[in-house]
């Protein structure tokens, strides 16, 4: 497996999930190695933060880290990228307190800013609409209008990060078509043995 | 011919594999899956097109990168940030991020 392209790309890596697939991790640590892959934490299984308080926080993110580093030893890590983009003060000291020097959220928490010695970045362009809830697809922007959206935060804010997801790559299976399909085949099936059985029995009995 | 335990075992065990399912779906558990490991070859183009206008046009740049950037005269710095990064396999997809 090798990159169709060498470009600068931050992976926001959950960590609990990578580490079985042998030719993924050395794709990833080859663009480590060459300075094309930053690797940022989004949490050990994409936990919602703001379900935890900032210790429960300090001490995920520091196993993450811990993980990471040992997947990656070339890696520098100093990126969080809080899962659901809750980018909230609670976050800012777990980077702080774990020594990372960037978090990046949504727009919602606020332009860029500094915190205790870390930069708040936002994701300025969203390159397609997410599953609403578990399970429904996801979309992607037209190239034009990502390019559309680049230009207008380049103009904005000074630059611009765009978050791109596998969900929005990958081909989905339509499931309650499937479900459909296997709940016919069992009601045939049910029924037809439920047939057979009482046609047995009721030979049995004649018998 | 199966015996009429043997039947209604055989009723139960496609009870489990084929009605529960379809009722968890028709309750709203999410039930719809993505397969992570069958790539979409036309987005994968799209993204790929990006990046090359953006390799053209504007600065890409890791995160990690972009303060340093940020402050140089007539920069223009683009991060492409990949969210999710997880081994390939078939599974539900995540929530946003």
């Amino acid at each position: 497996m090798t990159l169709r392209r060498k470009v600068r790309v931050t992976l926001a890596i959950i960590a609990g999930d990578l580490g079985t697939d042998p030719q993924l991790l050395n794709l990833v640590r080859n663009g480590v190695r060459e300075g094309y892959f930053e690797i940022a934490i989004q949490g050990w299984l994409h936990e919602d933060f703001a379900a935890l308080d900032e210790t429960q926080i300090t001490e995920l993110v520091r196993n993450v880290k811990e993980r990471l580093q040992g997947l990656f030893p070339e890696a520098a890590i100093s990126t969080l990228i809080p899962p659901f983009e809750e980018a909230d003060s609670k976050v800012m000291g777990a980077a702080a307190a774990n020594g990372l020097r960037y978090v990046t959220g949504d727009l919602l928490h606020g332009k860029p800013y500094d915190w205790n010695g870390v930069r708040y970045l936002p994701k300025t362009v969203d390159a397609g609409i997410p599953g609403s809830r578990l399970g429904d697809p996801w979309t992607m922007d037209d190239q034009a209008t990502i390019i559309r959206e680049v230009e207008r935060s380049v103009g904005t804010y000074g630059y611009a990060i765009a978050s791109f997801h596998p969900q929005q790559l990958a081909r989905t299976v339509n499931m309650p078509l499937v479900l459909m399909g296997m709940l016919i085949v069992g009601v045939i099936f049910l029924v037809s043995f439920f047939v057979l059985a009482l046609r047995a029995d009721k030979e049995g009995r004649e018998a | 011919m199966p015996s009429k335990r043997q039947s209604v075992a055989i009723a139960s065990l496609l009870v489990l594999v084929f009605v529960i399912p379809s009722v968890l779906f028709a309750s709203g558990r999410p039930l719809n899956l993505t397969l992570l490991t069958e790539v979409d070859e036309n987005r994968l183009t799209e993204v790929t097109s990006l990046v090359d206008w953006a390799s053209t046009n504007i600065k890409m740049v890791r995160l990690d990168e972009l303060s340093k950037v940020s402050g140089e005269n007539g920069s223009r710095p683009f991060v492409l940030r990949f969210d999710d990064v997880r081994d390939r396999r078939i599974a539900t997809p995540l929530q946003p991020s």
